[in-house]
């Protein structure tokens, strides 16, 4: 239990100071009022319009203010829409979810078995394959590849439509692109602690007492190996919601990375820090359940 | 095998039936630059919500592409009553796409959602000179304003997209930035994620522009200039919008006979100004030789055809020569050469040059040769690159701490080259660094003057006065380029105002 409590106030903390920095950051290098204001806008018009939206309040009441209303789910307003700031974001959630998702799914698979079979047959082809799909996977940068995948399937073969979003095969080229930085970790990953577990004695013992080898490897092995894969995968959440940025960019996928470049070119306060908190909370959100689960799988990290 | 090959042949033809055809199902697929977040041109000063409000909406007048005259459309004629108040009779048997009927009410609901202070209204900003609008009856309407205003009908041509009354009251501000109502060619229908549709409106009253030819109308929004240029390969797009392909992409358009591309001119115009007051601390620039020496310095030739290969065109005024008042010919220009350049410079007491630094935010390969050029004569230019960042570029300008700008200005539009120079040369202004009375003065008197010849005459005199001083090295005017498949007809305008009610198949 004190397991549990310890975690949950290191993520209520994290998130807190989180909060505070982005506020103070987008504030300390741009003007809001002057972005706004567009650049052919005179020095009265941005006079105006920092009265309107109440920026020349000293920064710690602006960010009291908005802490206060942000904990009732009440995140201000676009300074260009107007709109509430929750109602903008919305309909991008679903979006960036379904992309995150399902490139976290494809490099979780793909990851696992390429990693299993790696570490069951060390030195075969599909070891030697693995490994060098692993390599290229995390040396390629993720814009190009998906220009790469554009130009071969979209352009080449007219088997995939190049941008948007639509039927599942808008889906395609962005989730193999954003999977591509992230099965490569967990490829290694499950091959390095396969091979770890698999040379320990009570894989040695199960094997002698005749259990089947699929029981073995299944039961034995993995379960013991999945350990530091569950925390790895929790800490890569924040690099995959970060590598959706670039991806949503080249593909046009209407999510929340693309929402978050374009609101800050724009410099619309409100909607960036609307994502950042949003992100960050589901990447402190991801490590706890992490945590959470590897102390459901492994009883030394609960009561240790 | 067997299984797996005929596994394969099956994805293949089910994913094949991608590419689409827009000729067959009368769409135009438009790729945009950037993603939008409102549709209300009121509330942004971004020029794409502006492009669609054209399509779906109606202004009064309208500027005649071709002749460049303002001609009636939802206004049938208009006339001064006195200096300050322009009637104007309003077209009947208009209706908004919501059934409601187009009269004096919308007219004035408009302007006072416009220009309300209370609006943060950035995109209305050039229709501020109207103080109030007043209706005279069912149809027509009194707009006053508190000073002579000499570009209140061209405003009006290019900024005023009329709204209806009773749907801005129940809908309001963010109604209009999400779902627009308009009397204009096209309606809109839907906006899902990062794409726009529109629909032909049929029955739309037409004035100065045409019924569409394209039944369907739909946006994509597509940030990455290389996932444009492949969505037009593939058909996906049938139009890139004129700014949404650079010039170094054009020709490997130009070389699929699938596609092709088109440019036009545009209002935005390029300069190097110097700080001739001393505002930033920085005092050469004070001395008309030295200023001299740079406009002489620097080879505008090669930057028009050499560094933008041919999308540009060299300016040598202050101001874009397509605006009214305009004059090139009142302009005093300076040739070419280096080794003069320099001699004068040593006349000025600088034998041996000097450092300063200089700021600009975009065309990163003109801003590097001019640090060449002006390293050739002895000056060495620290550039202070602002890649795209206008916004904090022009802080800094505004702050005045700038003692060498290589900026661009787009002038809202507006043909007229008040909206060129007022902001540079002008008495107060934030981005002023030149203050000579002969040049304000003139401004000043063009600013409430009414009389075209007039003002072409104050304008003239501040071109040649602001030229002979050589406040500034007037660079070059630009050219946007948009990529279209071949079946496609159409063109970019030099206003950047997309007509794609005039788009047609070939």
């Amino acid at each position: 239990m004190t397991y549990v409590v310890q975690r949950l106030i290191q993520a209520v903390l994290v998130t807190f100071i989180l909060s505070l920095t982005t506020f103070g950051l987008l504030y300390g290098v741009k003007d809001p009022a002057r972005i706004l204001a567009g650049p052919d806008a005179t020095a009265q018009d941005i006079v105006r319009l920092r009265q309107t939206l109440g920026l020349n309040e000293p920064l710690p009441v602006q960010y009291g203010k908005w802490l206060g209303r942000a904990t009732t789910g009440d995140f201000g307003r676009s300074l260009f829409t107007d709109e509430p700031v929750f109602d903008v974001i919305r309909p991008r959630i679903r979006y960036t979810l379904q992309l995150t998702f399902s490139a976290l799914v494809l490099a979780l698979t793909l990851g696992l078995f390429l990693g299993i079979q790696a570490s069951l047959r060390r030195g075969s082809w599909i070891d030697v394959v693995a490994n060098m799909l692993a390599t290229a996977g995390q040396a390629v940068p993720n814009f190009w590849l998906g220009l790469m995948l554009i130009i071969l399937f979209a352009v080449q073969l007219r088997w995939l439509p190049v941008a948007g979003s639509g039927g599942w095969k808008h889906l395609v080229l962005p989730t193999l692109t954003l999977a591509s930085g992230l099965l490569p970790v967990i490829m290694r990953l499950t091959r390095s602690s396969m091979l770890d577990v698999l040379s320990q004695d009570y894989v040695r013992t199960a094997r002698a007492k005749g259990v089947s080898e699929r029981q073995v490897t299944v039961k034995h092995a993995l379960r013991n190996a999945l350990n530091p894969i569950i925390t790895v995968v929790g800490l890569q959440v924040g690099a995959l919601l970060g590598g959706a940025v670039v991806t949503e960019s080249v593909f046009a996928w209407p999510g929340l990375g693309q929402l978050a470049v374009q609101s800050i070119t724009q410099g619309d306060v409100p909607i960036v820090q609307g994502i950042v908190l949003l992100t960050a909370l589901s990447v402190v959100i991801f490590n706890l359940m992490s945590d959470l689960l590897i102390g459901l799988v492994d009883p030394r990290v609960r009561y240790g | 095998m067997k299984n797996k090959l005929s596994l394969m042949l099956s994805l293949s033809l089910a994913l094949s039936a991608t590419g689409q055809a827009s000729k067959a199902n009368d769409t135009l697929d438009v790729g945009y630059e950037r993603v939008i977040l409102t549709l209300n041109p009121y509330a942004t000063t971004d020029r794409l919500p502006l492009v669609l409000a054209h399509n779906w909406g109606d202004t009064l007048l309208v500027r005649d592409p071709a002749s460049g005259k303002l001609v009636p459309h939802l206004a049938t004629s208009w006339k001064k009553v006195n200096a300050t108040t322009l009637e104007l009779k309003l077209r009947q048997g208009v209706k908004f796409h919501n059934g409601e009927n187009f009269n004096a009410d919308s007219v004035v609901a408009t302007f006072n959602y416009a220009v309300d202070p209370k609006n943060p209204n950035p995109g209305a900003d050039i229709l501020r000179w109207i103080d109030k609008a007043e209706k005279v009856n069912e149809y027509t309407v009194r707009l006053i304003s508190k000073k002579p205003a000499p570009i209140a009908l061209e405003t009006l041509s290019t900024s005023a997209i009329m709204l209806p009354a009773k749907y801005l009251k129940e809908a309001g501000a963010a109604g209009l930035a999400k779902n627009p109502v308009g009397t204009g060619p096209y309606r809109f229908v839907s906006w899902k994620a990062n794409t726009m549709t529109f629909k032909a409106n049929d029955s739309y009253f037409g004035g100065a522009k045409t019924k569409p030819k394209i039944s369907n109308l739909v946006v994509h929004m597509i940030p990455e200039e290389s996932s444009r240029v492949a969505a037009l390969t593939t058909g996906e797009l049938s139009l890139v919008r004129p700014g949404g392909i650079s010039s170094d992409q054009a020709p490997l358009l130009a070389r699929n006979s699938e596609l092709k591309i088109d440019s036009a001119d545009i209002l935005r115009f390029w300069f190097l100004q110097m700080d001739a007051t001393g505002r930033s601390g920085v005092e050469y620039f004070k001395n008309p030789k030295v200023r001299q020496a740079v406009y002489m310095a620097i080879n505008r030739d090669e930057i028009e055809k050499v560094l933008l290969g041919g999308y540009a065109q060299t300016i040598d005024t202050p101001c874009n020569p397509a605006q009214f008042g305009c004059d090139a010919k009142a302009a005093k220009t300076y040739k070419y050469d280096p080794v003069a350049a320099k001699k004068l410079l040593a006349e000025a007491g600088y034998p041996n040059g000097f450092t300063v630094d200089l700021y600009g935010y975009r065309e990163q390969s003109v801003a590097q040769a001019l640090t060449g050029y002006l390293a050739k004569i002895g000056i060495k230019a620290n550039l202070k690159w602002y890649g795209g960042q206008y916004d904090v570029a022009s802080q800094s300008l505004a702050a005045g701490k700038v003692p060498l700008w290589f900026g661009s200005w787009g002038a809202n539009s507006v043909y007229d080259a008040s909206t060129g120079m007022d902001p540079f040369f002008s008495r107060g202004g934030e981005f002023v660094y030149i203050k000579d009375p002969a040049v304000q003065n003139a401004l000043a008197n063009a600013g409430i003057t009414i009389s075209s010849a007039a003002r072409a005459a104050l304008f003239k005199s501040a071109i040649a006065r602001v030229t002979d001083q050589a406040y500034w090295v007037p660079l070059f005017s630009g050219k946007v380029i948009a990529g279209m498949r071949a079946n496609l007809n159409w063109s970019p305008s030099n206003d950047e105002i997309d007509r794609y009610w005039l788009a047609s198949w070939k």
